[in-house]
């Protein structure tokens, strides 16, 4: 083969190398950017663990929807949230069911319930502290679930 | 008059020299930040339009600032893909004649005959 032929290809492989780098990066941060803010986290709690505490953001509406993905405590519940930093978070929404009431109220205290998320109630929301909450897994056995923050 | 047309001579020397060397190892190191900062940003996966926040930060006990990550991981991106962009675009500018070349061998294989 050629030197020409070689470099020839060389400059093609090049080409199509830079090319595609640039389309693939270009096109990821076009879906970034127009992906709205909404994040999604995925649990897999053991018995009596909890999750690391989630910072919502400050001063702007909040709304944080939970299921319950475990087969016999299947659940699903949501709640509106209020972060003033540094003091508190207050939230209202529907607990999960079994009877599913209306939870509201708001605190900065360590292990206040917020939602629960599960049919037996033993999976919820908790405040942890005057700026984040975490999800507590109270039963005997794992538990896994989504939880998702639309702001 | 000599040592004006002497240094008139040294600058186009230079210029010539940052044409042929300095520019495209100016871009492509523009296009090699780009794909580190890429690689550094936090590469959250989207699914059904929402950030994905990887399993591995509920398992821990350490905070989770999802309005951060997201933050963080738009501006990387944006600037990742300017860079890459932009040099992109720049060095297919300067090496446009090698690249017509290759993808184009016998137009551009000879000189025009006169």
């Amino acid at each position: 083969m050629s030197r020409t032929v070689l470099s020839r290809i060389g400059t093609l492989l090049a080409v199509a190398i830079v090319a595609f780098t640039t389309f693939a990066i270009t096109v990821h941060a076009a879906q970034t950017i127009t992906t709205p803010n909404e994040s999604y986290f995925t649990y897999n709690l053991a018995a009596g663990a909890s999750s690391g505490a989630i910072t919502p953001i400050a001063n702007a509406p909040v709304l944080v929807q939970g299921v319950q993905t475990t087969l016999g405590y299947r659940g699903v519940g949501h709640i509106s949230l209020l972060r003033v930093p540094s003091s508190f978070l207050e939230w209202t929404g529907v607990e999960s069911p079994a009877s599913a009431a209306i939870t509201s109220g708001f605190s900065g205290t360590k292990g206040t319930h917020i939602l629960y998320l599960d049919y037996s109630h033993l999976v919820d929301l908790q405040v942890d502290t005057t700026d984040a909450f975490l999800i507590h897994n109270g039963n005997s056995i794992a538990q896994t679930g989504i939880v998702t923050l639309i702001w | 008059m000599a040592s004006r047309k002497q240094s008139l001579l040294s600058v186009s020397v230079r210029r010539n020299r940052w044409r042929s060397q300095g520019l495209p190892l100016l871009l492509w190191i523009l296009f090699a930040s780009g794909l580190v900062i890429e690689s550094l940003a936090p590469r959250l996966k989207i699914d059904h339009r929402a950030f994905v926040m990887p399993e591995t930060l509920t398992a821990t006990s350490a905070p989770i600032h999802p309005d951060a990550i997201v933050d963080r991981e738009r501006k990387m991106q944006v600037a990742a893909s300017l860079l890459i962009l932009g040099s992109a675009v720049g060095l297919a500018f300067f090496y446009q004649r090698k690249i017509m070349a290759a993808l184009m061998p016998d137009k551009f294989s000879h000189p025009p005959s006169l």
